[in-house]
């Protein structure tokens, strides 16, 4: 007996333990989710930082530095006309213990060896790196300009060569066939060098190893060119390698040469690389009359110029103006180049040769008095976007952003990443700041302070996340870790509009992918937020009315026993699956809307008045019948309504087609495109409703049913006549309305309607019947008849509770996504044409979610799309929740 | 007019009551100058009712209508159209422009079948045209294995490559043999070889985990050679076994394609195929109504019973009824004991106050929050971060490829269970909100512990709420699509979540489910007019079951109604 009653009990402790638990950890889970979602696209808007990722004393002095992203590995490449001798090293990440592995530092002389008829032979032979340089051959003279590639001078003549860091990763034979002890070094030790030279790396425990190397490659070569140039050194030359291309342009600073003081010329060498294989080397001289030296700064003095879309050339001129040419224009000469483009204020430009400097766009345009306007678009290292029309136009220069007047020292910019790293300096004497540019919205990303003074060289990994420079006067490299995977997302990018590459001008944009990777994706939410919306607003002024005068019809009028029928039917229409109604709105409903465009629209604008008169011309004149819901209580009367209904549908989509035939040649789509029509009737069509009910509320005493039978014929005549006045204001199909889209915004208004519409009934319906029946009884007891007690006791009474009905039907909208993915066409424009396509949120999610890459950029802006969708529909809900709430705790008072 | 929001009218009694006297009598007045007045509302307020129901009707006609129809045995019929032959079945009709007269003209869609012989799988005529076709009765209506159906004539091949008519009776008994070959090559093939090659992929990966615990220093080399050698065994064994079935197949396969017949289209092109691929051939205008009503059976049976074949325009649809129905189960394991002890904790435990209150308001709201966001916490939390957790964990050895930490069932089920706990919770909470009070005092009083009185008188009374609550959040599952495209649903699974292999649930694979069968067919399949019969009758089958779903819940709940009404009294 009493060991029963323990185990009741204890198993009654262990219960109601167990179902706290349980309960709690719901509650729980289910708040979560908002952290969840809070927490997953909360990194898009992390302030991003540069950490500390090594240090690296060293002896050399370097003008060129390459870094590598895997392993910490420093190249460091020649300053001015030394002895071409390329140092590497590793750098010490700050964390690690010294003794790692063998420090790896060599040298490597370049050497060009070129056997008789056969192409040269670029190697890099190491030398000892503690002897000094000796026995190696000094003739060969290089410097490096960016990225890795040297200009180099063998005698007489100049070539290109370029080093590279190669990586690769074992294979897992590749692993296997290592020997024992090196893989021993590997697990303790991050790094080894090979007695090949080459370094092996393994950055983690989980990570492969890598193998790294250098490797040298030569491009081009000019092979008499200083002795044509005698006046020339390495130090005057710069070359702009076009992209993708191994030819480009040959850049001489002239200040050096006598009697060319006033006039500089440049060099374009194409190397043609025909299906032989052959390689012709070209050089071509022009002139530029437009330039003067004496007004370039110091910096200016390097000449900076850029390729654009690896056709045209622009190169800064001095004075504050560009010009810019066609390289594979064949009779190029200072007369042919575009007239220079006058910029106003040059804010700061990257004196860095090449790769720093990208312009996007190149294009010449047809002006509006039909001469030929050029127009270049510059993204100077994309530090600061200009436009410019040419000199004869007036047109303004937008600019993204001037907020700086710093000049730069050095930048480099990544096309793909779209960041720019530069140093920048408020004046010569003051000290330098490393800042990372997002060069889409212009933000900076992030900021550093670095020692003033110092002579630096700034380079950058491919993937924009390694920043390195070599300090000159210490003679240390520095390497930092930008990491930033969002740094293109701002609430500026969001939700503002952006200025994207090769777009005219400043716009809302959503395309998240596309096949390129030099794609720049434009992730703005504004067109989603507007398209959810759009589906959401067109559809409530579709279901709303409609619902809600069932629901009065239904609680004021209907007798019991049908209602008991309607009302679950119509419940249960909400339990129809989204994906069933979005597909009958694709398959179904958009080509019947199609077909019949003018006759959904006439039944949208006719139906309600038409049925309003229909009741008119049946009411049955006697006050008896009026005062209780007797007769409008009974099924008879939707019988009756049903057949005028069918009636009317059949009319109106016969009137429809008509319309279509007379007014639109047949074909309303293609009036809307541009094609034949009469614009006057597309107005009258939707002026038609209130002609209609001004005409029918005239006060007219004598024969009123003679006059109100003579409107239906008045009316529309009217309606079209207004119509003509009013389309030689505004014409609607160009101003208001637009194409049509077979997936349209009409046909997601009648399929997600349908899906709001059993939402607002089943709450509306319930906030009316919820009035109480004495004030019903008292007005009905009054005199009032059954529509005066609706509409001016019922109503009014329920308002705040048809109100929540409404919100909560808006929240259904929202979030409604099979209706919107199937039915709408998923194109992100921003119009309020209903007969145009549109992107929800929703929708949007589930396109792009199951193909975006975890915890990627788009996949996290999708996770914020997701919890603005939350925040929406909650707070909403909550809304409606509150106002019901209110309105119970009202009529409870009543 | 009468106002009863007016902060005036509640704070004084009097006040209201005279502005209530004041509009009874403004309002009586006009009543008798126009008593009529608001009668034409009344009519469009009927109007707004009528034309509900009437898209409902419509709606549902069109479902079943267009889904019955797809299982159907039509017509066929021949006919002679401009200078080709059409034979084919009539479709729907429709109002199009003539490419020759640009005229308007109403047309129908015929569907000519008979992809692989030169032949137009769809052709309009004019409306009146196929009034007078003829339909002959010797056409056969042939559903194959590959290249969809065919109309036309079955011939029997012989020896020497002639081709001969042959009776209907032989026929039937020669497809019924065909029919009896490929399920037995399909029982070995699904069976016992699909068994072998998961033994085998076990195998492989049990080797990898022996590797890599060798890397890692846990086990020595000789532990490591035992161990290889006993699967090296098992290996051999199970290869063996294999190879000897792949044989058996085989042949099965040769002894079958040797029976051949010869399809022969009215355009003069034959073709031959084994006597096994037809998988069903009938003469539609030969057939009675009886025989009709029979094959439609027949067929509505192989829509459900059947695995889709060509890229799911045809055959049936019984993985993605089984993945709905697993997936389905699998939530409401979830969802049943979580919701009720959340909504007991609730109204039974937890002290009623501002907090529970909050917490109610919330996990009403929750229910209002859109599917697709459950959809992507359910793919960032459950796929990608306990997922990946689980492989970390248990999978090693088939990383890179993850095993949970990707969609699958479980986190289907589970993202479904979180999106309808809220239903759950709130019918549960009514139920028991609705239990009388005396009950439970009564309980007490006999000395009954809160358990006791819980399990034994308050559970069983809110039973049928609680039941409503859990069906109807089924019937959401069911139909709820848009989380599910991200959290493991499939066009086309390779095998079910449920199988005779262990540990026969298969928790982690991907699964095909009804509604995005409907998605994928409707909206991304090759032509939407050669899905369009597997679309139509995949979404009655589906609004079938949700809306019978949705039946049973509200009959339980008006019968639970009315059990309250009746015993009010307590």
């Amino acid at each position: 007996m009493l060991n029963t009653r323990r185990r009741v009990l204890i198993l009654d402790k262990f219960a109601t333990a167990l179902i706290t638990v349980v309960g709690l950890s719901v509650i729980l889970a289910v708040t979560g989710m908002m952290a969840f979602l809070i927490s997953s696209s909360w990194p898009l808007f992390e302030s991003e930082k540069f950490t500390a990722a090594g240090e690296l004393k060293t002896t050399g002095s370097a003008a060129g530095l390459l870094v590598d992203d895997v392993a910490p590995l420093a190249v460091l490449l020649p300053p001015q006309s030394n002895a071409c001798r390329v140092q590497a090293q590793l750098i010490q990440p700050p964390n690690q213990k010294s003794d790692e592995g063998t420090a790896w530092n060599f040298n490597y002389a370049v050497t060009r060896s070129s056997p008789a008829g056969e192409n040269p032979v670029w190697s890099l032979n190491p030398l000892s790196s503690q002897a000094a340089p000796q026995n190696s051959d000094d003739t060969v003279l290089c410097r490096a300009i960016n990225n890795g590639q040297l200009l180099v001078r063998t005698g007489q003549t100049l070539t290109s060569a370029s080093v590279q860091i190669v990586r690769e990763f074992l294979s897992a034979e590749d692993v296997r066939a290592l020997p024992t002890a090196t893989k021993t070094t590997l697990t303790n030790k991050r790094w080894l060098v090979t007695p090949e030279g080459a370094v092996l790396v393994k950055a983690s425990a989980q990570s492969p190893i890598a193998k790294l190397g250098l490797q040298i490659e030569g491009h081009w070569e000019l092979p008499n060119f200083f002795a044509e140039n005698p006046k020339l050194t390495l130090e005057d030359l710069n070359f702009l390698s076009r992209p993708g291309k191994k030819d480009g342009l040959l850049i001489l600073r002239t200040a050096t040469l006598e009697g060319m003081a006033q006039k500089r010329f440049m060099l374009l060498s194409i190397s043609e690389n025909a299906i032989t294989g052959e390689k012709t080397t070209h050089l071509k001289q022009i002139y530029l009359q437009q330039l003067t030296s004496d007004t370039l700064s110091q910096s200016e003095r390097n000449f900076p110029a850029a390729w654009i879309q690896d056709r045209h050339v622009v190169l800064y001129a001095g004075n504050n103006s560009f010009v810019a040419f066609d390289s594979e224009d064949a009779n190029l000469s200072s007369t042919s180049l575009v007239a220079p483009v006058n910029l106003g204020r040059v804010m700061s430009w990257t004196p860095a040769f090449g790769g720093a400097a990208a312009l996007t766009e190149f294009r010449s345009e047809q002006g509006t008095s039909g001469a030929q306007q050029r127009c270049a678009y510059l993204d100077i290292g994309r530090a600061i976007r200009l436009a410019s029309a040419a000199a004869n136009s007036t047109s303004e220069i937008p600019e993204l952003w001037r907020d700086t007047c710093r000049s730069a020292v050095r930048t480099v910019a990544h096309p793909h990443k779209r960041v720019a790293f530069r140093i920048t300096q408020e004046s010569e004497k003051s000290a330098l700041t490393l800042e990372a540019r997002e060069l889409t919205t212009g933000r900076i990303a992030a900021e550093k302070d670095l020692p003033a003074g110092a002579d630096l060289t700034l380079e950058s990994d491919s993937h924009g996340q390694l920043v390195s420079w070599f300090n000159n006067t210490s003679k240390t490299v520095e390497l930092w870790r930008f990491n930033a995977p969002h740094v293109e997302v701002s609430l500026k990018s969001l939700f503002n509009k952006i200025h994207y590459e090769s777009y005219e001008t400043a716009s809302y944009s959503w395309q998240s992918t596309s096949g390129t990777d030099e794609f720049q994706s434009k992730f703005s939410l504004v067109p989603l937020i507007w398209g959810t919306f759009k589906a959401t607003l067109y559809s409530l002024l579709f279901a709303v009315p409609l619902a809600i005068f069932a629901a009065v019809y239904s609680s004021e009028i209907l007798d019991r026993q049908t209602r008991n029928v309607v009302k679950p039917t119509l419940e249960m229409m909400a339990s129809v699956p989204s994906v069933v109604l979005g597909f009958l709105a694709a398959i179904i409903v958009a080509p019947w809307v199609e077909a019949h465009i003018v006759s959904v629209l006439l039944i949208g604008t006719s139906m309600p008045f038409l049925l309003y008169v229909f009741g008119v011309f049946l009411q049955i004149p006697s006050a008896r019948h009026l005062t209780t819901r007797g007769l409008y209580a009974s099924r008879r009367l939707l019988m009756w309504v049903v057949l005028g209904f069918g009636v009317m549908l059949w009319l109106l989509i016969r009137a429809g087609l008509l319309i279509e035939r007379t007014a639109f040649g047949g074909d309303l789509k293609a009036f809307l495109s541009g094609g034949p029509g009469t614009e006057g009737v597309l107005w009258g069509m939707l002026i038609l409703p209130l002609v209609f009910i001004s005409l029918w509320s005239l006060p007219v005493s004598r024969a009123r049913n003679l006059f109100r039978i003579a409107v239906f014929v008045l009316a529309p005549v009217l309606a079209v006549g207004v119509g003509s006045l009013l389309s030689g204001h505004t014409e609607l199909r160009s101003d208001l309305l637009g194409q049509y889209a077979q997936r349209n915004t009409l046909v997601i208004a009648i399929a997600m309607g349908f899906a709001i519409i059993p939402i607002i009934y089943s709450l509306a319906e319930d906030a009316l019947t919820a009035v109480p029946g004495s004030l019903r009884a008292g007005s009905l007891a009054c005199g009032a008849s059954v529509w005066q007690t609706t509409a001016r006791v019922v109503l009014p009474t329920a308002a705040s509770g048809i109100f929540s009905a409404i919100m909560v039907g808006l929240g259904r909208g929202i979030g409604e996504t099979m209706i919107a993915v199937m039915a709408t066409g998923n194109t992100a424009v921003m119009t309020t044409n209903p007969f145009d396509g549109l992107r929800s949120m929703a929708a949007n999610i589930a396109v792009e979610l199951p193909e975006a890459a975890q915890g990627s950029t788009h996949y996290r802006i999708l996770f914020l799309s997701a919890l603005t969708l939350f925040l929406f529909t909650f707070t909403l809900n909550s809304f409606a929740e509150f106002l019901r709430a209110r309105y119970r705790a009202r009529n409870k008072a009543l | 007019m009468f106002k009863p929001a007016s902060p005036s009218s509640d704070s004084n009694p009097n006040a209201q009551g005279a502005v209530l006297f004041k509009t009874a009598v403004r309002l009586r007045n006009r009543a008798s100058s126009n008593a009529t007045e608001g009668v034409p509302w009344i009519w469009v307020c009927a109007g707004a009712l009528v034309t509900i129901l009437l898209l409902i009707t419509a709606l549902f006609g069109v479902i079943l209508s267009q889904g019955l129809s797809a299982l159907w045995p039509h017509a066929v019929i021949k006919m002679q159209n401009d200078s080709t032959l059409v034979i084919g079945i009539p479709m729907r009709q429709e109002e199009g422009t003539d490419p020759n007269t640009n005229t308007r003209q109403n047309r129908r869609l015929i569907y000519q079948a008979n992809r692989d012989f030169g032949v137009n799988e769809f052709a309009f005529v004019a409306t009146e045209a196929v009034a007078g076709a003829e339909r002959p009765d010797d056409i056969w209506f042939v559903e194959r294995s590959e290249w969809g159906p065919f109309l036309g004539k079955i011939l029997l091949l012989n020896a020497d490559g002639t081709s001969v008519s042959l009776e209907k009776q032989k026929l039937t008994q020669m497809l019924e043999d065909g029919a009896q070959r490929r399920k037995q090559i399909h029982k070995l093939e699904k069976g016992k070889l699909a068994d072998l090659n998961l033994d085998l992929e076990e195998l492989r990966l049990e080797k990898k985990k022996i590797e890599r615990m060798l890397e890692l220093g846990r086990i020595t080399d000789v532990e490591a050679a035992d161990n290889n050698k006993l699967l090296e065994e098992r290996f051999q064994s199970l290869t063996t076994e294999h190879r000897k079935l792949s044989e058996q197949v085989q042949q099965l396969r040769s002894a079958d394609e040797a029976i051949k017949l010869t399809l022969a289209a009215e355009n003069g092109q034959t073709k031959e195929l084994a006597a096994s691929q037809i998988l069903r051939a009938f003469q539609p205008n030969a057939l009675s109504t009886f025989e009709k009503l029979s094959l439609f059976i027949a067929r509505l049976w192989g829509f459900v019973s059947e695995e889709p074949r060509e890229a799911n325009t045809e055959g049936g649809v019984f993985p993605a009824l089984f993945g709905t129905v697993a997936m389905t189960i699998i939530m409401t394991l979830f969802v049943l004991p979580i919701g009720v002890m959340t909504a007991v904790y609730m109204r039974e435990i937890a002290k009623q106050g501002m907090l529970v209150s909050l917490v109610r308001i919330a996990v009403n709201n929750l229910a209002g929050v859109p599917s697709i966001v459950y959809g992507v916490f359910g793919v960032g939390f459950f796929c990608y971060t306990v997922g990946a957790s689980i492989d970390q964990l248990l999978f090693q050895e088939k990383l890179p490829n993850p095993t949970f930490g990707t969609g699958g069932i479980l986190w289907a089920s589970l993202t479904l269970a979180l999106l309808t706990v809220p239903v759950v919770i709130v019918s549960t909470e009514e139920a028991l909100s609705a239990v009388p009070r005396s009950l439970r005092e009564a309980s007490y009083g006999c000395g009954a512990t809160r358990m006791q009185t819980l399990w034994n008188i308050v559970l069983p009374k809110a039973l049928p709420g609680v039941m409503t609550g859990l069906i109807l959040a089924m019937a959401r599952a069911v139909g709820e699509v848009a989380p599910l495209l991200m959290t493991g649903v499939v066009k086309l699974a390779p095998a079910l979540p449920v199988d005779g292999h262990f540990p026969f649930v298969h928790l982690e694979r991907s699964f095909m489910h009804l509604g995005f069968h409907i998605y994928d067919l409707g909206f991304q399949s090759r032509s939407t007019e050669l899905s369009r019969p597997m679309v139509f009758a995949s979404t009655s089958l589906l609004v079938a079951v949700v809306l019978s779903l949705n039946f049973i819940a509200i009959k339980i709940r008006s019968q639970l109604r009315k059990r309250f009404e009746g015993r009010g009294a307590f």
